[in-house]
């Protein structure tokens, strides 16, 4: 299994000792405004709604489930 | 019915494997020498969820173990497997181009956020003019750091760049790097970093090449 996206380096001074799993929102941004365009139905399109104005429980825990991978 | 895409490799079908949304089993969908991944739900497709998004996720990432692979907008729903398959005909030149262009390489993003972005964004504008200062100011800004980073395209097979595309972000570029080279590239991030002393660099990845997907090949 290819391992989850991380983040390669950050230049925060709070920078995490270890890689940390991206967050929901990198994703978010890249499989929503990226790949290939067909000529059909966005039916999970609406989820940019959905998930950026999720409330944050949601996003913890989609977040951890990425870390758990 | 409907079907529910993921990405575009190259194959002839056999077992794809895995489980996509809803857990459903993925499956290809061939035509020619290239395989669409699909799963198969009923009605107009899969609710927004957030499952469904890390489902998608996990789905196209596994798809990149086996090879060069395109992934599919997230969400993107046809009827059935011909609409797929006339979908695969009719762009079969360009989507050959684009698998042979990313084959072996990964995708990795940079963005570069203002330190003070607080500060910049807080200032109520007092009149038109220094409004139109401000954000010309804050363009010229953002052209500076993206000529920092432009060493970076000599690391990667190709690049897009976002100039400024929200008030805090000067720069969101996806570079597609060769496997063999990330950790050069990160190398370099970090190097042209110390030079850009206003800005917090985050770089993420590897990522399916979901950025070169579409748009004009350089």
């Amino acid at each position: 299994m290819v391992s989850p996206p991380q983040t390669l380096y950050a230049s925060t001074a709070a920078r995490p000792a270890r890689p940390q799993p991206v967050t929901l929102v990198d994703l978010i941004d890249r499989v929503l405004s990226g790949g290939v365009v067909v000529q059909g139905h966005i039916t999970l399109a609406v989820a940019e709604v959905d998930l950026i104005d999720v409330d944050i429980a949601l996003l913890v825990a989609a977040t951890a489930k990425l870390a758990e991978r | 019915m409907s079907l529910l895409l993921y990405g575009i490799v190259e194959g002839d079908g056999g077992d794809v494997g895995g489980m996509g949304v809803d857990d459903q089993p993925l499956r290809g969908v061939s035509e020619g020498p290239l395989l669409a991944i699909v799963s198969d739900h009923d009605g107009p497709g899969p609710g927004p969820t957030t499952d469904a998004l890390l489902a998608y996720e996990r789905a196209v990432r596994r798809l990149m173990e086996s090879g060069a692979v395109l992934p599919v907008q997230f969400g993107s729903v046809l009827d059935d497997d011909a609409t797929v398959q006339e979908l695969l005909r009719r762009r079969r030149k360009d989507l050959m181009a684009r698998l042979d262009r990313v084959r072996g390489a990964v995708e990795i993003g940079l963005r570069a956020s203002w330190l003070d972005h607080a500060r910049v964004s807080d200032v109520r504008p007092e009149s038109g003019t220094s409004y139109l200062r401000d954000r010309l100011e804050l363009r010229q800004n953002a052209r500076r750091v993206a000529s920092e980073l432009d060493p970076l395209t000599a690391l990667a097979r190709s690049s897009r760049r976002a100039l400024v595309p929200r008030p805090d972000l000067p720069v969101l570029d996806a570079y597609l790097v060769d496997r063999g080279r990330v950790s050069e590239f990160v190398a370099l991030v970090a190097q042209l970093d110390h030079r850009l002393d206003d800005v917090e660099l985050v770089c993420t990845g590897p990522w399916p090449p979901y950025s070169f997907a579409e748009g004009a090949p350089e």
